[in-house]
Formats: structure tokens, C-alpha cells, sequence
């Protein structure tokens, strides 16, 4: 019984490395957030309004791609190396993929930057979901691309690591945590491949002018096509650590080992084919097949749902190992001292909010309601901004002694900083989703125009008060988290005060499954074609109306033109 | 001493802030409308509310088993 450090020195630098470099993107991305909550509420303006999406860009890429992707990686490689209790085959590979991950960002990050600076003739406010009208410098999606292949070479690394173990151990089943990274890979070659296709053959040759325009509708249906799967591709690490640290530190086992894998089969099979339902509002996709990618996410509440009975049976277990009796009054037995636990667990309570906004949001008909309203900015600081980001915060607090060898210093202040994020998150969504129910929109440094909202309570101020109070807690949170970082860093090597580097066992074990539960293969060839099944007709018919490269033209002048002819038919009246 | 662990108290009141806030949009639909200033005051009540009871000497009221350490 030791740390990951002293089991695997050199992986136990690379995860290091990769949360570190998460860590930098989390740090800069919430002064971003909280320059933005002080500019849409008017209350401090630093930039220009016409720099808005600069930083809108920065904040998104660098939360929901940096700051995520790094952490997730990190927990990856953790994940397989513990399980399967061998290294990575080949550190020079393993290098080159975080490398060129590094080096990803760091060229997408340098034309957004430009766009700041009035010496550099570049710019990329094209907001993390980047497709087409919006166009980037070609740097930009270079530096995407390198990003996307660098995720990729370390997902050969993880298999070929699995496949190494495969060879010795022909008869086993799956160790769960490799179990659930490589069904999470399965779909994320899956739907980044549309992504990736879309960069390379649309985007990027736009960008340097080789095509004059691209088919819009196309590359905003690629990105959905990946841009619902990266959902969960943040979401599968967080259940992750929900499913087998957060037992753990509740001093307790998981609930069910089959029931986790048939949760993330699930999610192998249903992520991809349900891009659509972020394009309810686009015109140009027909009716029926939005229907289709509602029905596949409303079949998306089942793990979900799954999820949320493992987890919480499984904190009761812990609970009630601890000496917790009575029917709800074990919770006073958790271990709510502990960071760790307290940040998950309350990760987790934010998360089943999340799901009821999300709900609103899928239903086809009701999402006209919210559609790019600030109601949709609050769910996904739930979903995202909170159940993944403030589990990936706690989790840290359990990794970073696990890969320095340093305990963990201010447990209080960490403690601290977990409730923070809670309280802040709580002023901050409750307001955004209501003011996006009164039509306040999204993505715009000046939301109020020559409009006033009404909100059906309270007033506008009023939701901008709290939306500048959540704001601001929530980059002192940030702040507080890296001090505990930092602060932890600074301190002496003393392995005999970390716990040991192991995850939850399980109360019912991978043997009370189905064997086909194992069987990968198979679940991505059905992922694979429900994906063809979800997507061949509408991209079909896109391709069909308007060709490959889109009808050309701007839509901007064509809305004016409908503008002016409704002015010059009022004039002739 | 305390009825429960301080931070297990410190964790129920960051809870009952949600519960506040969400509230204050059920009053609305049920015809009340309080003000920000009232609806601080209230949950500034409910939460001096539950600290009382947290910190009230155990021996006023019926005595119950600890759930805690
Ligand atoms: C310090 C805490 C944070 C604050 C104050 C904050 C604030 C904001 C605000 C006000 C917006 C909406 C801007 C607009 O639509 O005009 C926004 C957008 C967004 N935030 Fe945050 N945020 C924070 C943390 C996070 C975290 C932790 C994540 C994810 C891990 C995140 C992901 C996003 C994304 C993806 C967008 C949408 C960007 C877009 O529309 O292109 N934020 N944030
Ligand atoms: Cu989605």
C-alpha cells in the first residue's frame, strides 16, 4: 500500500503536468467569467464591448476544452495505470501526446489573444463551438487540431496499455476504471472525428482562403455532432471519480460494479446520436429528425438516473459502515470535514438541478422557450461549471498529495473553497435561468439594448445583483483553490501521511454481470450505427438544399435587405 | 456543545441556501411577493433559526440519540 507516486514515479509526472496545465486554464478562465458577469451587468467595464467575444472565446475554450480535457487526461491515465497495476508502455508516446495537447492550445490560444492587441493582425472570437459564419485565423484551428490528435494518441496509449494487460490476463474481466475510460474513448473517436473533419476540410481551408464560403448549417451540424458528445466526455471522468473515489472517501463500496458498466455502455451508445437537439431552433433540419435526437436524449435520463441510485446507495453504505443509523439521519455520519467528499457530494446535488433545467432544454418544443436565453448559460454552470468543475476541484485535493507526495495543506481553506463555489453557484444560476425565462439572451456584452426585460419576479436589477454576487464568489472559490494548490506544493515530501493510492471495491463485483457487458466491440459497432441512423439523413438533405460548400453569400445584408424592404413598403403605403 | 458537528452545521446551512432562494420563487406563485430586503431578513431568520437550534442546550428538549461522531 503506497501512493500513486511512489508506485509510478514517471506517469505520476505526467498526470502532475496535465493538472497543472489544467489548473492555469481554471485560474485564467474564472477572471474571464467574472469579467463578463461585471461587463453584461454594467457594473465594471474594462474592455470594450467589441472585445466581448474575444473573451467569451477564452473563457469557453479555456474552461470547457483546457481546463477539462487536462484534468480528465490526468485522472485517464491515473485510472489505467492503477487498475490494470502496469505503466504506459512507452513514455516518449506518452510525452508526445500531452506535448502536442500543450502545443494545441497553445496556437489556438495566440490568434484569440491577438484579437486583444491591435499590433497583431489576427483574431478568433469564434467562441468554443466555432462554426461557420464566425471565422478564425487558420492558426486557431491548427492549434484545435493538434489538440484533438493529441487526445487521441493518448487514448492509443491507454488501449495499447490495456491490450498489453489483455495478453497477460486473457481470462479476466475489465478492471471497472479501465472499463469506463475505454468506453468513454469508444465515443470520443466516435464524435470527434466529425469535429475534427469539419476543422480540416471546411474551416481551416476557409480560413486561408482557399474556399470562399462554406456550408454553414454543415459545420454547426459537425460541431453539434461532437459538441453533445464533449458533454459527456466531461461528464464520464466526473462519474468516474463519483463512482469510485467518492465511495471511497464516504468510507464505504460501490454499489454495483455491472450496474456502473451498463451505465457507461449506455452513454457509449447515446451520446453521439444526439447532437441535434441543440440545433432545435436551426431551420433547415427538418422537424422529424430533431425529433429523433429528442427521443435519444430523453433515453439519456436513464443512466442518469442509474447514476444517481449508485451514488447515493453507495454513500449510504459508507455512511452506514461508519456507525450512521436511522433513515436519513446517516447523513450526519459522512465525512463532511473532508474536501473531498464535500466538494463531490455537493457536485452531485448541484448535478440533480441541473438535470431538471436540462429536461426544459431537451424537450423540442419547450426549448424555443430558453433557446440562447441566459437560462441555458445557468444550466450548463450546473452541468459543467459545477457538477464536473467542482468534482474535479474536490478530486484534486485527493490527487495532488497522491502524485507530489505532499500532503495536502489547508484542509480548511479547502473545505472553505468547496462551499463557496455551492453558495456562489446557487446566487449565480438561480438568477441566469431566470433571467433567461424573460427572454434575456446570451453571448452579448449588451443585453439590454433599447429593451427592458420584465421578469415574471423580482426585477432585472435585481437578478443582476445576483449574478454579480454568485460571479464573484466564484472567483474567490477559484482563487481559494489555487492558493490550497499552491500552498500544497510549496510543502515538504511525506508519503506517510497520504492515504494509499486505491479506489472503491465493489459490493456487487463485475462477476454478478453478463460477460457481453465486457464486450466493447460490439457496443461501439451499436454506436456506430445508431450514429449513421441519427445522422446519414440529415446530413444528407444539408448537403442535398445547399451543396457541400453552402449557397455562399452573408446572412447578415440578407436580414437588412428584408429590413429595408419592409421599410420602403411601409414608406409607399 | 453543539447538538451536531459545527461543520456538518457549517454544510446544512450552505444547503439551506438553495432551499431559500427557490423559495422565494414559490412564494411569488402563491401570491406573496417579498421584497429582496424581506426575503434576506427571512432566511437570515431561518438560519439564526437552525443555528439556535444546533446550539440550544440538548437537555431543554426531549433526548434523542447523537447521529454523529
Ligand atoms: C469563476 C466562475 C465563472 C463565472 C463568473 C462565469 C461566468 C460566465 C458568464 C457570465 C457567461 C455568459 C456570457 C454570455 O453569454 O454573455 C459564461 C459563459 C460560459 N461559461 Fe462560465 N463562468 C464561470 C466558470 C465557468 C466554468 C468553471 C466553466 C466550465 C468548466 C464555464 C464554462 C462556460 C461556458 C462554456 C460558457 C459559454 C461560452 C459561450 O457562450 O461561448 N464557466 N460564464
Ligand atoms: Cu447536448
Amino acid at each position: 500500500m503506497s501512493t500513486y507516486v511512489e508506485q509510478f514515479p514517471a506517469e505520476a509526472r505526467l498526470v502532475r503536468s496535465a493538472m497543472y496545465t489544467a489548473f492555469v486554464a481554471l485560474g485564467l478562465g474564472a477572471a474571464f467569467g467574472l469579467l463578463q458577469v461585471l461587463h453584461r451587468t454594467n457594473v465594471l467595464r474594462v474592455i470594450d464591448s467589441t472585445d466581448y467575444y474575444t473573451i467569451l472565446t477564452l473563457h469557453g475554450v479555456l474552461l470547457v476544452l483546457t481546463f477539462t480535457i487536462f484534468f480528465l487526461v490526468a485522472i485517464f491515465t491515473w485510472a489505467i495505470t492503477t487498475s490494470l497495476d502496469r505503466p504506459l508502455p512507452d513514455h516518449r508516446f506518452s510525452w508526445t501526446w500531452y506535448g502536442l495537447m500543450t502545443g494545441g492550445t497553445v496556437l489556438a490560444a495566440i490568434p484569440i489573444v491577438g484579437g486583444l492587441i491591435d499590433q497583431i493582425d489576427m483574431s478568433a472570437a469564434v467562441l468554443f463551438t466555432f462554426y461557420a459564419p464566425l471565422q478564425a485565423h487558420w492558426l486557431f484551428y491548427v492549434g484545435l487540431a493538434l489538440f484533438v490528435v493529441g487526445t487521441w494518441l493518448a487514448g492509443v496509449d491507454w488501449i495499447r496499455t490495456y491490450l498489453a494487460w489483455r495478453r497477460e490476463h486473457p481470462d479476466e474481466r475489465i478492471p471497472l476504471p479501465t472499463f469506463m475510460v475505454l468506453t468513454t474513448m469508444g465515443f470520443w473517436y466516435l464524435s470527434s472525428v466529425g469535429v475534427a473533419l469539419s476543422v480540416l476540410v471546411f474551416l481551416l481551408p476557409w480560413s486561408l482562403g482557399i474556399f470562399e464560403h462554406v456550408n454553414a448549417l454543415l459545420t454547426r451540424t459537425m460541431f453539434w455532432y461532437f459538441g453533445h458528445a464533449v458533454v459527456y466526455f466531461w461528464l464520464m471522468p466526473t462519474y468516474l471519480l463519483w463512482y469510485l473515489l467518492l465511495p471511497k472517501v464516504a468510507g464505504g463500496k460501490l454499489f454495483s460494479d455491472p450496474l456502473a458498466r451498463i451505465v457507461f455502455v449506455l452513454f457509449l451508445l447515446l451520446s453521439t446520436p444526439t447532437g441535434i437537439h441543440h440545433q432545435y431552433l436551426d431551420p433547415g433540419i427538418a422537424e422529424g429528425f430533431k425529433y429523433v435526437a429528442m427521443t435519444n436524449t430523453m433515453f439519456l435520463l436513464l443512466p442518469s438516473l442509474l447514476t444517481a441510485f449508485t451514488v447515493v446507495a453507495s454513500i449510504e453504505h459508507g455512511a452506514r459502515q461508519r456507525g450512521g443509523t436511522g433513515r436519513l439521519r446517516w447523513l450526519g455520519a459522512l465525512p463532511w470535514r473532508d474536501p473531498v467528499f464535500t466538494g463531490m457530494a455537493l457536485a452531485g446535488v448541484m448535478f440533480a438541478a441541473a438535470g431538471f433545467s436540462g429536461i426544459v432544454n431537451a424537450g423540442l418544443n419547450v426549448n424555443y422557450l430558453v433557446h440562447n436565453t441566459f437560462w441555458v448559460v445557468g444550466h450548463f454552470h450546473l452541468t459543467v461549471g459545477t457538477a464536473v468543475a467542482l468534482t474535479f476541484m474536490a478530486a484534486s485535493y485527493w490527487f495532488l498529495p497522491q502524485v507530489t507526495g505532499k500532503p495536502l495543506w489547508g484542509r480548511p481553506l479547502a473545505l472553505g473553497q468547496v462551499l463557496l463555489w455551492f453558495l456562489g453557484m446557487t446566487f449565480m444560476s438561480n438568477a441566469m435561468h431566470r433571467g433567461g425565462l424573460a427572454g434575456i439572451p446570451r453571448r452579448t456584452a449588451e443585453p439590454q439594448y433599447n429593451f427592458s426585460f420584465e421578469p415574471a419576479i423580482g426585477s432585472v436589477a435585481e437578478l443582476d445583483a445576483q449574478v454579480v454576487l454568485g460571479g464573484t464568489l466564484l472567483f474567490l472559490s477559484t482563487v481559494l483553490f489555487l492558493t490550497v494548490v499552491l500552498g500544497t506544493l510549496r510543502g515538504g515530501v511525506d508519503p506517510t501521511r497520504i492515504p494509499a493510492n486505491t479506489y472503491a471495491a465493489a459490493l456487487s463485483e463485475a462477476e454478478d454481470g453478463p460477460r457481453i457487458l465486457d464486450n466493447l466491440r460490439l457496443w461501439v459497432l451499436i454506436a456506430v450505427v445508431l450514429v449513421i441512423l441519427a445522422y446519414a439523413f440529415p446530413i444528407a438533405a444539408i448537403v442535398d438544399r445547399s451543396g457541400w460548400l453552402g449557397p455562399g453569400g452573408s446572412p447578415y445584408p440578407q436580414v437588412v435587405w428584408v429590413v429595408e424592404y419592409l421599410v420602403v413598403a411601409l414608406a409607399l403605403r | 456543545m453543539s447538538r451536531i458537528d459545527p461543520v456538518v452545521l457549517l454544510v446544512l446551512l450552505v444547503f439551506t441556501v438553495p432551499i431559500l432562494v427557490q423559495l422565494r420563487t414559490v412564494a411569488f406563485y402563491l401570491g406573496f411577493e417579498p421584497t429582496v430586503t424581506q426575503s434576506i431578513i427571512l432566511g437570515l431568520a431561518v438560519i439564526v433559526v437552525i443555528v439556535g437550534w444546533a446550539y440550544w442546550p440538548a437537555r431543554w428538549l426531549p433526548s434523542e440519540p447523537e447521529g454523529c461522531e
